[in-house]
């Protein structure tokens, strides 16, 4: 009886109430501290976006180098913003203004995606959103452009079916702080068509108001629509391809590639997609529907970045790191409820929580053994010298959550305690706190972010200094060259900087167009 | 079109930037750290003297080269 009382509470409308207000304060506190603890803290390639900024802040254009007509940044949107903001309060405020933007970006994801999740279930929400929140792989992308792309897209979705002509404004302002958002419409027009069987054409009006006057704009700054950052991502691609996947750090992707020289594989890539389709296809399945657009853009970005390898490394993490929280919560909650069917549940819960246990001992060992390569998919905070202290921590939560699920969480969502066994009815509780310990991780360890580690530090210091040397010693008109053109870059304003991926002048592209077979387009 | 200036770790490959040259397209990357058009490069740059070093306060030990244009006075590029 006591038993349920619970649940009812727990379906209660009351409860319901109490969860927002609880997810609020919640989410606000989580905020505080990543940002906080991610203040300043800033990777060299944002520092290329944030000298466009300031190049237009005064009055250069929106050009990393001055006097010419190269789009450097991949988030012409983002600089222009961030180039109006130092217009008004200086150059420190660039800097300041991105760290800000996240920390809001940050908070609107999570209560964007609780509002998603809450279609579903209270519970669901909150999961969802404490997970995206704290989940290290979205924090990769602090202080640059996703994170502020990442809310305007989630809220595109929320919006979506009461307010859709809001939500097309959204998707649009997306759009223009990075152009990959375009991907974001996809799955927007798709169910919005399968829903109310006609063109939305106000949302399409809105759109094309907002996106026609900065499509304008862009073309009388560049001469073209699209950033000129693609040719820089397939070079990334020819040295990998040229290197033995070096700069691949997923290690299903290694494993699938040894796998090709004893099994005939297909291109190890379509079965990632196969992977990101399945889980598309299970929230349909699962009756998740408010999280399908979401997750099919996820899914078109995952393919997308894929080609270029992209989505494996650094700020490309953080939309995959939204997908994985969602998927996680969303495996989570249905576990707790298919508890009301032993067998069933039996079976589910058994499999995935040996499915990602051995994906998170395969993944300590290949971070363990390819450590110097880059950070590992997930756990990546537990390999260093924190090992110790996690592994210790990571028993005593495992046997929490373990203890919480058999305990409450099972009779709560209706599963029968007594018709089998603990073990299999911890499982929830081992997929939990796997992906607890993940979070715990990369709340704990300070280090995380390659950006924030010491190796960095180290170099972002060295890049500042020889930026400042070079805007003392350098004559007018004279070009330096180097690979990261980020700190060095924002450390002299006035030298014309180029770099062999093209990111900061247009001549090595060329070369990188002819080797990609691509159209060759010379800039103006 | 080759820098003027080109800034290099000793051991990150200063020879980076004959990827400005068509020739490293795509016979070969910028992650060899001593690829085959090293030579070239050296015959085509010169390591800046140490007095220009001196001015820079090298962090923690970590060197940074700056290499300049054989074929362009040092001064030209330099105040």
């Amino acid at each position: 009886m006591a038993l349920d009382r619970l649940r009812n509470l727990a379906n209660s409308e009351k409860a319901r109430r109490l969860a927002d207000v609880l997810i609020v304060c919640i989410l606000v506190l989580m905020n505080a501290w990543i940002a906080y603890q991610l203040w300043g803290v800033l990777s060299d390639d944002f520092a290329i976006t944030f000298r466009v900024s300031y190049n237009f802040s005064i009055g250069r254009g929106l050009v990393y180098n001055p006097g010419s007509h190269y789009q450097s940044t991949s988030a012409p949107g983002y600089a222009f913003l961030l180039g109006v903001i130092g217009w008004m309060f200086g150059k420190g405020s660039i800097t300041i203004a991105a760290d800000l933007l996240s920390a809001v970006a940050l908070f609107a994801i999570g209560i964007g995606t609780y509002v998603l999740g809450r279609k579903r279930h209270w519970f669901l929400g909150a999961i969802l959103a404490i997970s995206v929140t704290a989940i290290p792989l979205v924090w990769w992308a602090y202080d640059n452009e996703f994170l502020p792309q990442l809310a305007l897209v989630v809220w595109g979705y929320v919006l979506m079916e009461r307010r859709p002509t809001a939500a097309a404004v959204l998707f649009a302002f997306a759009v223009v702080v990075r152009p990959d958002a375009a991907l974001a419409l996809a799955p927007a027009l798709g169910l919005y068509i399968w829903r109310y069987r006609k063109f939305p054409v106000m949302p399409a009006i809105a759109f094309l108001c907002v996106i026609l006057p900065c499509a304008f704009l862009v073309w009388r700054q560049y001469g073209h629509f699209l950033p000129d950052t693609m040719g820089a991502k397939a070079a990334r691609l020819l040295a990998i391809q040229r290197h033995d996947k070096r700069g691949t750090t997923f290690f299903g992707h290694q494993v699938l590639q040894w796998m090709e020289g004893y099994i005939p594989l297909p291109d190890p890539e379509l079965w990632l997609y196969l992977a990101v389709l399945g889980a598309v296809v299970l929230l349909i399945r699962l009756r998740i529907t408010s999280l399908v657009a979401l997750a099919s853009w996820i899914a078109l970005y995952y393919a997308f970045y894929a080609g270029y390898y992209k989505v494996y490394e650094t700020w490309y993490y953080a939309p995959v790191g939204l997908g994985l929280a969602m998927m996680v919560s969303c495996i989570f909650f249905e576990l707790c409820r298919w508890a009301a069917t032993p067998k069933k549940y039996a079976r589910i819960a058994a499999s995935t929580a040996l499915a990602i246990v051995a994906v998170l001992i395969a993944d300590q060992l290949y971070a363990y053994f390819h450590s110097m390569v880059s950070t590992a998919f997930i756990l990546n905070a537990s390999t260093g010298l924190s090992f110790l202290v996690l592994g210790i921590l990571a028993f005593g939560v495992l046997a929490f959550f373990c203890w919480l699920s058999v305990k409450y969480l099972l009779p709560w969502t209706g599963g029968e305690k007594g018709k089998f066994s603990a073990p299999v009815a911890s499982a929830p509780g081992i997929v939990a706190a796997c992906f607890a310990l993940d979070l715990m991780a990369g709340f704990l360890d300070g280090d995380l972010r390659m950006a924030g580690s010491r190796a960095t530090l180290v170099r972002t210091t060295l890049y500042t200094e020889a930026g400042k040397w070079l805007d003392l010693h350098v004559r007018p008109g004279v070009t330096v060259g180097y690979t990261e053109i980020g700190f060095i870059g924002w450390n002299a304003p006035n030298v014309v900087i180029m770099d062999p991926l093209g990111l900061g002048s247009p001549a090595p592209r060329e070369f990188i167009q002819r080797a990609m077979k691509w159209p060759v387009r010379t800039q103006r | 079109m080759k820098p003027d200036i080109i800034i290099g770790h000793p051991l990150l490959t200063p020879a980076v930037f004959s990827a400005y040259t068509e020739r490293a397209w795509p016979k070969d990357h910028f992650v060899d750290r001593f690829p085959w058009w090293y030579p070239w490069f050296r015959s085509h740059y010169a390591l800046l003297p140490g007095d220009y070093l001196r001015k820079l306060n090298l962090a923690h030990g970590e060197a940074i080269e700056f290499y300049y244009r054989k074929d362009i006075p040092m001064k030209q590029l330099l105040q």
